[in-house]
C-alpha cells in the first residue's frame, strides 16, 4: 500500500465515519454545533495520532495473544492526556463536551487503526494513516456539526471564542436565526444528518 | 376478492371525517380548510416527486386516496391556521421519510401523519400546543397572512389560547387542583368547550366506518378501554391531581387516534389477538405520556412506539387458520 492510497483510503473510500460507521457514538452525540464538533474532533486526531505512534514503535514487543489489552491501555493512557490537557486548556469548552471526551477511548476508528493498521506497519505509514483517518473523521464530524447548527440554531461558528481565545466572537455568523429548525440539534437530527451525507457519498461512489 | 379495496376504504375513512371536519370549521374558522388543503398539496408535491425520482407510477397511487388520508389526519392534528412552510415540512417527514424510505405505500413502519406530526410537535412545541379560540374574529385576508407566513406567529397569542389539555397541564404544575381548572371558561359542559363536539362528531364517524366494516372493530374499543381504565383507576386514586375520564377523553384527539389513527392497516398488527394489545397499548400510553410526560397530548408518540412493536406482536400473535391448533412458536 502506497502513501497516496493510505491517505485517500482514510480522508474517503474507507472513511472511518462514512464508510466504516465507526466511532458513531462521539459523531451522533457531540456533532450538534461546529465548535463541538471541531473540538472533539482535533482531540481525536491527537488521540489517534499518538495512539498509532505508540502501537506502531512497540508492535514488535507487543505479544500477538495480548495485544488487545495492550492496545486499550496505551489509548486509554493517550485519552487521558488529551483529557487533562483538554481540561487545563479550554475548561469551558471541557465541561461542554462533558462525558464525550474520556469517552473517544471507546472510539472504534481509534482501537480500528492500531489493530488492522498500526500493529502491521512501519512508524511513518502508521503517522500518515493515522492523519489520514483522524482528519476525515473530523471533517465528517464538522461537516455533521455545520449542518446541524445551521439548520437548528441558525448560527455557524457560534462559541469559537472557547476554542480558539476570545479574539473571535461567542455569537458567531447569525444566518437565519428566526427561522430554525429544532429537530436538527436533537438526537434525531443526529441521525437524519449522518444518513443524508451517507446518502450523499455512496451516490458519488456509485456513479464512479 | 382480487379488486383492490384500498381506495374504497380510504374513500370510506375521507366521508367518515366530513362531519368532524365542518363542525371543527363551524369552531375554529376558515383555518380548519387551509390546513387541509395545503396539507394535501404538499402531501402531492412530495409525493409526485418522490415517485418521479422512485420512477414508479404516479396516476395508481394518487387514485388510491392513502396519500390524501394521510394529509388530512395530519391537517386534523395541527393547529388551524398552520403556516405554509411547517405544513409543507411536516409533509416532507411524512411521505419521503416515514413512507418512501421505507418502500412506500404498504411498507411504512410508522404512519406518517403521525411522523409529520410529531416532527412538529418536537421542532414547534409553543406553536402546536396553542390553538385558535373560538372567538376569534379574524376575517379571511387576515387568516390568508397567517397561513402565508407573513404575520409573525408571536403576533396572535391575543387570538390563541392553550389546548384544554394543555392547560390542564400547566395548571396542575402551578399547584391548582382539578376541581378548580374544570371550572375555566375554556371547558365546557363535559369536557373542552368546542371540543367535546368536535370529538362526538368524529366518535359517529367513527361508528360510521364500524357499521361499513371499513375498519376493524378491535383496535379502537381496546384503544378506548386501554385509555379509560387507566384514567378511572388513577382518577378515583386521586381526582385532585388526575382528569376526569370524560374530560380526557373528549379534549384531544383520542377519538381521532382511536378511529382513525390507530386503525391505520399498514402498520397495525394482523391477528385479533395482536390488535387487542396493540390498541389496548396505545391508550395506556396515551394516559401514561398525557399524565405524567412532557408534552399535553400523547397521541402521536404512542402510536408511533406502539407502531415500532407491531412487527414483534405479529411474530408473537399469529391469526390461527381454521382448523389448525395453536403451535409453539419455538417448534417452528
Amino acid at each position: 500500500m502506497n502513501n497516496k492510497t493510505i491517505v485517500l483510503n482514510g480522508l474517503w473510500h474507507n472513511n472511518g465515519a462514512l464508510v466504516q460507521l465507526l466511532g458513531l457514538c462521539p459523531l451522533l452525540a457531540v456533532s450538534s454545533t461546529f465548535t463541538n464538533s471541531l473540538a472533539l474532533g482535533i482531540a481525536t486526531i491527537v488521540t489517534i495520532l499518538s495512539s498509532n505512534i505508540l502501537i506502531s514503535s512497540l508492535r514488535h514487543y507487543i505479544k500477538p495473544e495480548i495485544r488487545i489489552p495492550i492496545f486499550i491501555l496505551i489509548i486509554a493512557c493517550t485519552v487521558t492526556t488529551v483529557e487533562i490537557l483538554m481540561h487545563s486548556l479550554f475548561f469551558e469548552l471541557y465541561l461542554l463536551l462533558g462525558i464525550f471526551v474520556p469517552l473517544i477511548v471507546t472510539n472504534c476508528v481509534i482501537i480500528g487503526r492500531a489493530e488492522s493498521f498500526a500493529s502491521k506497519n512501519g512508524l511513518f505509514k502508521s503517522i500518515l494513516d493515522a492523519l489520514a483517518i483522524g482528519i476525515g473523521f473530523m471533517l465528517i464530524l464538522v461537516l455533521l456539526g455545520s449542518i446541524r447548527e445551521i439548520i437548528g440554531s441558525g448560527t455557524l461558528f457560534a462559541q469559537l471564542d472557547l476554542l480558539f481565545g476570545n479574539s473571535f466572537s461567542s455569537t458567531g455568523l447569525q444566518i437565519m436565526p428566526d427561522k430554525t429548525f429544532l429537530l436538527a440539534i436533537l438526537p434525531p437530527g443526529a441521525f437524519f444528518g449522518l444518513a443524508f451525507i451517507v446518502f450523499l457519498k455512496n451516490l458519488t461512489s456509485n456513479e464512479n | 376478492m382480487t379488486k383492490d379495496m384500498t381506495p374504497q376504504i380510504m374513500r370510506q375513512v375521507i366521508y367518515a371525517m366530513i362531519p368532524g371536519i365542518i363542525i371543527m370549521t363551524y369552531f375554529f374558522g376558515i383555518g380548519v380548510l387551509t390546513n387541509i388543503l395545503l396539507s394535501m398539496l404538499a402531501a402531492f408535491l412530495w409525493e409526485i416527486s418522490i415517485l418521479k425520482i422512485r420512477k414508479k407510477q404516479i396516476i395508481p397511487v394518487i387514485n388510491n386516496y392513502s396519500t390524501q388520508v394521510t394529509a388530512i389526519i395530519f391537517a386534523l392534528t395541527i393547529p388551524p391556521l398552520t403556516p405554509w412552510w411547517m405544513i409543507v415540512l411536516a409533509m416532507f417527514f411524512a411521505i419521503i421519510i416515514a413512507k418512501h424510505i421505507y418502500g412506500g405505500m404498504g411498507f411504512n413502519i410508522f404512519n406518517p401523519a403521525m411522523v409529520g406530526f410529531a416532527i412538529l410537535m418536537i421542532s414547534y412545541p409553543s406553536h402546536m400546543t396553542h390553538w385558535l379560540s373560538f372567538d376569534n374574529n379574524l376575517n379571511i385576508m387576515e387568516s390568508l397572512k397567517i397561513v402565508a407566513g407573513i404575520v409573525n406567529p408571536q403576533n396572535w397569542d391575543a387570538l390563541s389560547s392553550a389546548t384544554p389539555l394543555s392547560h390542564i397541564k400547566t395548571a396542575i404544575s402551578m399547584g391548582q387542583n382539578m376541581p378548580e381548572i374544570i371550572k375555566s371558561e375554556i371547558f365546557g359542559e363535559v369536557a373542552g368547550l368546542g371540543w367535546e363536539i368536535i370529538g362526538g362528531t368524529f366518535f359517529v364517524g367513527g361508528l360510521y366506518l364500524l357499521y361499513k366494516k371499513t375498519i376493524n372493530w378491535l383496535i379502537p374499543f381496546s384503544l378506548l378501554a386501554g385509555f379509560l381504565l387507566l384514567n378511572v383507576i388513577f382518577y378515583f386514586i386521586d381526582n385532585n391531581i388526575y382528569t376526569n375520564p370524560l374530560v380526557n377523553l373528549l379534549s384531544g384527539s383520542v377519538i381521532i387516534a382511536a378511529f382513525y389513527i390507530a386503525t391505520d392497516p399498514v402498520a397495525s398488527p394482523v391477528s385479533s389477538r395482536g390488535k387487542i394489545l396493540y390498541g389496548f397499548m396505545i391508550g395506556s400510553l396515551i394516559f401514561i405520556i398525557r399524565t405524567f410526560g412532557a408534552y399535553p397530548d400523547g397521541v402521536a408518540f404512542a402510536v408511533l412506539l406502539m407502531n415500532m412493536t407491531t412487527p414483534t406482536i405479529d411474530y408473537y400473535f399469529k391469526n390461527i387458520s381454521f382448523g389448525n391448533k395453536i403451535k409453539n412458536i419455538k417448534n417452528e
